[in-house]
């Protein structure tokens, strides 16, 4: 298992070295760069070169592209050209605010969509499971954007409790609210936002875990189990039911990269303070250093969310095993 | 001065707050001599006490506190509260004493002196002196320097400290737009001299700026609020506003329904299309003031280019183009049809004399007859005898709604007399590198973003075209060469009587109006809605000034 484990790691170097290669090449290769930011569009071009070379823009990509990867290695990812601070600093600041949306809408999707999923497979073409079903196409078929303006004009500005947009009430903090004020703000401001996002992913993991359901109710150890005269309750939740997690697991490691960049039209929309926003002003104004650093973080995260995603199936399918020599 | 787009360009956004603006159409130029202060507001003495807060509502996170680097809208409205320059403009955009007391100008022009005010201490507690200024300037001057105010203070030569509150400029001509340069915010030498010029951008200072201003730094989570205190030590009247706070709210429409929640005091710029209803829902809570931006929208012909060489196309595409109609279309009436490189706020503005080129097909379709487009093709595009068509490509910047819609609406006007343009929208960084800048393009439809002062040398003279070596010099990317215009651009530069200056752009307005080197489209409006309750408000043409001197008699 920890040799399975260090060979899995290993091979996420080449992986990762791969994706930052192409980032680097793909960034720069865009045209502009961040000049124009640092000198005026009528600078004469020995003034441009100058910019130029105070910041490394004039050595050769692959030079810039190694200069880039030797300080990554380390940990320095740079400083943004635009802000002057290092940009794992910015990245960092705005990330616990993108994670924590995304948890909370990963939390509320698979709560709700997993026994809607259930009930769904098992009350097939019922009256529920065509709700439940119509209800995900619905979900999946409607522009986010258009649902979160809906909420905003038809909710937050008709419920009091629903603020419009943002993550917290300016002065709400745990001196002057207390944890509980705190928590109630939070909440408030989660509303919308979850709503949006969670009724989105929740038609997919409702239709994995119903057709999941029915391909398992129709094995033959259920009808084993069913025949053995077993209550339906145990052969559902005992016998089925962790088999018909199985790809619902799998789905959850794939979550993280996702988790990771948000929904830039919800963070945007709702004004929430996370990445999503931040690494889009980069790219326009091709602040490389801040859009090299997204990616990386990126890619780190998929490479992971692949990781645990293997290692879950191992969790709950004790039939699956690496052995060391394959 | 440099083109402006929608909001998802945040980074090329013009810092309009400290440094831009203009004029109404003020019966005067405004004189270059220190203006008499305003005088004070003729209510009956109301009650001001320090309370409160100001919330405004802005679509994008500033992005450094540094007034001789930023060069976003967010960043210079935190900077024009936190730091001074020199001089500042008044309700009626003349330029008034800020952290100067007073100044003069030598006979010839060259030596500018300024009496700098004694009372000042930055927010850290130690006090203004001339090596503030002097460093701020320098910094500006210096090689290693990277930020876009370098052309600015051109003219400047060299900075003399004369003693502690006094300071000369000696400049290598004169050069009258120089003035309205020397509102940008002086910094901190004691706290900037720490680092050497090529790294200021690093300095942690420009994260929590310390400046003279009325408001003092506060605190700032990122894409949350940001928030400024009324500096207690303020040298002259106010803050009165305990609070300036910034919510950040990055789509127009949320920012909309925050403001009719009375979740956001002030709106810059409310979406004309829901005007009509914001107005009558919430007249009795929002005051709205509805200005002329500083700029317009224009559509850049190439003057070199075989086809738009020819001024009598130039004039039938100006003629067969229905502004008036475009902006009752598309900004629902708010903005204004200009026919020359002024916008109707500024000082140097004139109608006199200049061809309106109301919409006239039949003339737009006789020029291009003379101009030898006679025959009209089974397309329905104009043909020469060589059997050329007339047709050209525009390009234009991705992401502005409005300028995309005006496209929509002129291509199908150009059509009816004849004329075939092909618009391709780029990326802005596309459009810059590989359009604009290299002054490569037949045609191309933009917005300027003004200063205050008119001087449009940088736009028309023809040093600022293109060198020997192909080189983009200045803004001049349509190639307009026109030796009078030159000579009178240069006089304007170097006349510092304010009448004489306006005789000679009014002349540069009728010629450019005749030649056409763009078809001038329209300068929009603006609404800035706020809230009843803030008082003594002083309003320029350009929005909303001095905001140390708004108070809240009443909060709710």
């Amino acid at each position: 298992m920890t040799a399975y484990l260090a060979r899995r790691a290993w091979q996420t170097v080449p992986l990762l070295l791969g994706i930052s290669l192409v980032s680097f090449a793909v960034i720069h290769l865009a045209p502009g760069d961040p000049v124009g930011i640092l000198a005026e569009r009528t600078a004469p071009p020995e003034e441009v070169a100058r910019v130029r070379a105070v910041y490394g823009l004039d050595r050769p990509i692959p030079v810039q592209y190694w200069m880039w990867l030797s300080r990554a290695v380390r940990g320095d990812f740079g400083r943004s050209y635009v802000e002057g601070r290092p940009v794992m600093d910015m990245i960092l600041e705005r990330l616990p605010n993108t994670l924590y949306l995304s948890v909370v809408v990963l939390l509320v999707v698979y709560v709700l969509a997993i026994p809607a999923g259930i009930v769904s497979a098992l009350k097939q073409y019922s009256r529920m499971d065509h709700a439940v079903t119509g209800l995900a196409f619905w979900g999946q078929a409607m522009p986010s954007f258009w649902f979160a303006y809906l909420l905003v004009f038809f909710v937050a500005l008709r419920v009091d409790f629903i603020p419009v947009a943002g993550m917290a009430t300016y002065g709400v903090t745990l001196t002057t609210t207390g944890w509980w004020g705190v928590l109630v703000d939070r909440a408030r401001y989660l509303i919308l936002p979850v709503t949006v996002m969670g009724f989105g992913s929740m038609a997919t993991v409702t239709r994995y875990m119903r057709s999941s359901m029915l391909e398992v109710v129709r094995q033959d150890y259920i009808r084993t189990a069913r025949s053995k005269g077993l209550a339906e309750r145990i052969v559902i939740y005992k016998h089925a039911l962790g088999n018909a997690l199985l790809p619902i697991v799998t789905l959850l490691g794939f979550e993280l990269p996702i988790l990771f960049s948000g929904s830039v039209i919800i963070e945007f929309i709702f004004s929430w303070p996370g990445v999503g926003t931040l690494a889009l002003r980069a790219m326009f104004q091709r602040d490389y250093q801040v859009v090299m650093a997204f990616n990386t973080v990126g890619a780190v995260l998929m490479v992971l969310g692949h990781f645990i995603s293997d290692i879950l199936y191992l969790v709950v399918d004790p039939r699956i095993k690496y052995i060391e020599k394959g | 001065m440099r083109r402006i787009l929608g909001h998802v360009t945040t980074g090329v956004l013009v810092l309009a707050i400290a440094l831009g603006g203009c004029a109404q159409p003020a019966p005067q130029a405004p004189p270059l001599s220190p203006a008499a202060p305003q005088p004070p507001p003729p209510l009956p003495a109301p009650v001001k006490k320090l309370q409160g807060e100001i919330v405004y509502g802005m679509t994008s996170d500033p992005v450094i506190f540094n007034p001789i680097l930023a060069t976003d809208t967010p960043s210079g409205f935190v900077n024009s509260r936190v730091y001074q320059g020199l001089v500042r403009y008044n309700e009626k955009l003349e330029f008034i004493p800020y952290l100067a007391t007073e100044w003069s100008f030598s006979a010839d022009g060259l030596e500018w002196t300024f009496k700098l005010r004694n009372d000042v201490f930055w927010h850290d507690g130690v006090k203004f002196t001339a090596k503030d200024v002097k460093y701020t300037y320098d910094a500006i001057k210096h090689p290693d320097y990277t930020g876009i105010r370098r052309t600015d203070f051109r003219p400047v030569e060299r900075v003399e400290i004369v003693n502690d509150y006094e300071i000369k400029l000696i400049l290598s001509q004169p050069s009258a737009p120089l003035l309205s340069k020397l509102g940008i915010g002086i910094i901190p030498e004691h706290i900037y001299s720490q680092y050497e010029i090529g790294r200021m951008r690093e300095h942690p200072a420009n994260h929590a700026p310390v400046g003279t201003g009325p408001y003092m730094w506060g605190e700032w989570q990122k894409g949350q609020h940001l928030v400024l205190k009324a500096n207690p030590n303020y040298w002259g009247e106010g803050p009165w506003i305990e609070k300036v706070r910034v919510r950040f709210l990055q789509d127009e429409m949320v920012m909309l329904a925050a403001l009719e929640n009375g979740d956001i005091d002030y709106m810059g710029s409310v979406p004309i299309d829901d005007l009509h209803r914001v107005k009558q829902q919430h007249a009795h809570r929002l005051f709205f003031w509805e200005f002329p931006s500083n700029g317009y929208t224009y559509i850049g012909l190439k003057q070199t280019h075989p086809i738009l060489k020819d001024r009598r196309v130039r004039q039938a595409l100006t003629y067969g183009t229905n502004r008036k109609e475009l902006v009752d279309e598309i900004f629902k009436g708010y903005g204004t049809v200009i026919n020359a490189n002024l916008p109707p706020i500024s000082w140097a503005y004139c109608e006199v004399g200049l061809d309106p080129y109301h919409y006239d097909k039949a003339r737009a379709v006789s020029l291009l007859e003379q101009a030898g487009w006679r025959r009209v093709g089974p397309d329905g595009i104009r043909q020469n005898d060589k059997g050329e068509r007339l047709s050209f490509g525009l390009v234009t910047a991705i992401g502005n709604t409005r300028m995309e819609q005006a496209l929509i609406i002129i291509q199908q006007y150009w059509k009816e007399i004849g004329v075939e343009v092909k618009v391709e929208f780029y990326e802005w960084s596309v459009l810059l590198n590989q359009y604009l800048d290299v002054a490569r393009f037949e045609a191309y439809m933009l917005s300027w973003s003004l200063g205050l002062d008119p001087d449009p040398f940088l736009f028309f003279h023809s040093s600022a075209g293109v060198d020997a070596q192909g080189n983009l010099v200045g803004f001049n990317d349509v190639e307009y060469y026109n030796p009078r215009v030159d000579e009178l651009l240069e006089l304007g530069r170097t006349t510092l009587d304010p009448a004489e200056r306006k005789r000679i752009y009014d002349e540069v307005q009728r010629i450019l109006n005749d030649d056409l080197p763009y078809v001038f489209m329209y300068t929009q409006n603006l609404v800035t809605a706020m809230d009843r309750k803030f008082e003594g408000l002083v309003l320029s043409p350009l929005g909303p000034i001095f905001p140390e001197l708004w108070y809240i008699a009443d909060p709710r």
